[in-house]
């Protein structure tokens, strides 16, 4: 746990991060822990009226609205509209949204619903298409089709959710992830963190991940009312 | 669901790699249409939101009534107005309840407006049907400006 943790404390936990204020000392966590990736600043300038941050929040959370829809196995056109849909509806709700750490988690809702929404409409208008029926409901994940929408939408899911990292978290895990690897003394000295506090930040930074709000929806999303 | 893969380090953070590594699928008239809908925001307005939609009851209600292509009908609804519209092939039929306001101003996609006269009982006609997005906005007697979600027939 990183969120507001003092850097003496993290010190006196981690035998190897150096104390704030030695000389030359890096303090292990000031970075780590004020951030949520932007998203409390992007949702409030967007409320403001700020255009580029509403264009921020579409880059980051589009295609995971995307990548549900597909789940649910709409096709490209009521895909189109279903992600049309949600982004009016949080347009509508901007001013409303008083948590910014719960909008993952509301994208989620409202696109399961409108999926759903989608799914008793057409059923109403085709109500003994069978066919439709069956290609209405959700991804269960049977078949290599259903496994890799699955995929999809667990990459998009990842993207978002690193997208939601500190600055710092999101630099030490992009040279983890380097290929070839960086090395922890390249490392060390590209982000001025000490050797030995490179393995704890790694495990940090993935925690954090674990409990950003992109995934916590995601995790939280095997309710039965999802289901149509 | 996240899967138990992802409570361990190294298989979490494989996923990762390979998820930023992946090129995104999302369409760009996918992405183009998300950024398009900000011009749809209202500052001022208090929102009525779509209470109920005709063609989005029930499977069992849907079987019965298959056959009798009925209008459709759509109520919008915020503290103190009711927006009813009732969809036909030629028009779009509109009631305010309670009555009062003397107009309603339709948004359609695109930005432009127009105002429609309203009658004492509160209702409005909009011919032909909004194609499109478009949503239904009004001014209560006090001066509240109320819009109704924006939608698309």
């Amino acid at each position: 746990m990183i969120d507001g943790d003092p850097a003496g404390r993290t010190a006196g936990r981690d035998p190897n991060a150096v104390p704030a204020g030695i000389p030359g000392g890096v303090p292990p966590d000031e970075d780590f822990a004020a951030s949520d990736g932007g998203l409390t600043a992007l949702l409030t300038s967007a409320a403001a009226g700020d255009a580029r941050a509403w264009n921020a929040l579409v880059e980051r959370y589009a295609p995971l609205v995307y990548a549900t829809c597909r789940r649910w196995r709409l096709d490209a056109a009521d895909t189109a509209d279903v992600s049309q849909t949600v982004w009016l509806r949080l347009v509508e709700n901007l001013g409303r949204l008083r948590e910014p750490q719960a909008l993952p988690g509301w994208l989620r809702t409202t696109t399961v619903r409108e999926c759903t929404r989608l799914y008793h409409a057409q059923r109403r208008e085709r109500p003994d298409d069978l066919v439709a029926h069956l290609a209405r409901s959700p991804d269960d994940g049977a078949g290599p089709v259903d496994g890799r929408l699955i995929a999809d939408e667990r990459a998009a899911a990842l993207r978002a959710a690193l997208a939601e990292l500190p600055d710092r978290c999101r630099r030490l895990l992009g040279l983890l992830m380097s290929d070839p690897p960086t090395s922890y003394a390249d490392i060390s000295a590209r982000l001025g963190m000490p050797c030995g506090a490179i393995g704890p930040n790694r495990a940090r930074c993935l925690d954090r991940l674990r409990g950003s709000p992109t995934l916590r929806a995601l995790l939280t999303d095997a309710d039965p009312q999802d289901r149509p | 669901m996240m899967g138990n893969d992802w409570q361990e380090n190294d298989n979490l953070l494989r996923a990762l790699d390979e998820a930023v590594r992946t090129p995104d699928p999302t369409p760009p008239a996918v992405l183009e249409a998300a950024r398009a809908v900000y011009t749809w925001r209202t500052v001022d307005a208090e929102l009525a939101e779509l209470v109920h939609d005709s063609r989005a009851e029930t499977a069992a209600l849907a079987g019965l009534r298959a056959e009798e292509a009925e209008l459709r009908t759509l109520s919008f609804a915020a503290p103190g107005l009711t927006v009813e519209l009732g969809v036909s092939p030629s028009a779009l039929l509109g009631l305010l309840v309670p009555p009062g306001p003397a107009e309603v101003t339709l948004r359609l996609d695109g930005g432009q407006t127009s105002t429609v006269p309203v009658d004492e009982d509160g209702c409005f006609r909009i011919a032909p049907p909004p194609v499109g997005l478009f949503s239904v906005a009004c001014e209560l007697p006090g001066g509240r400006q109320v819009v109704t979600s924006t939608f698309r027939l």
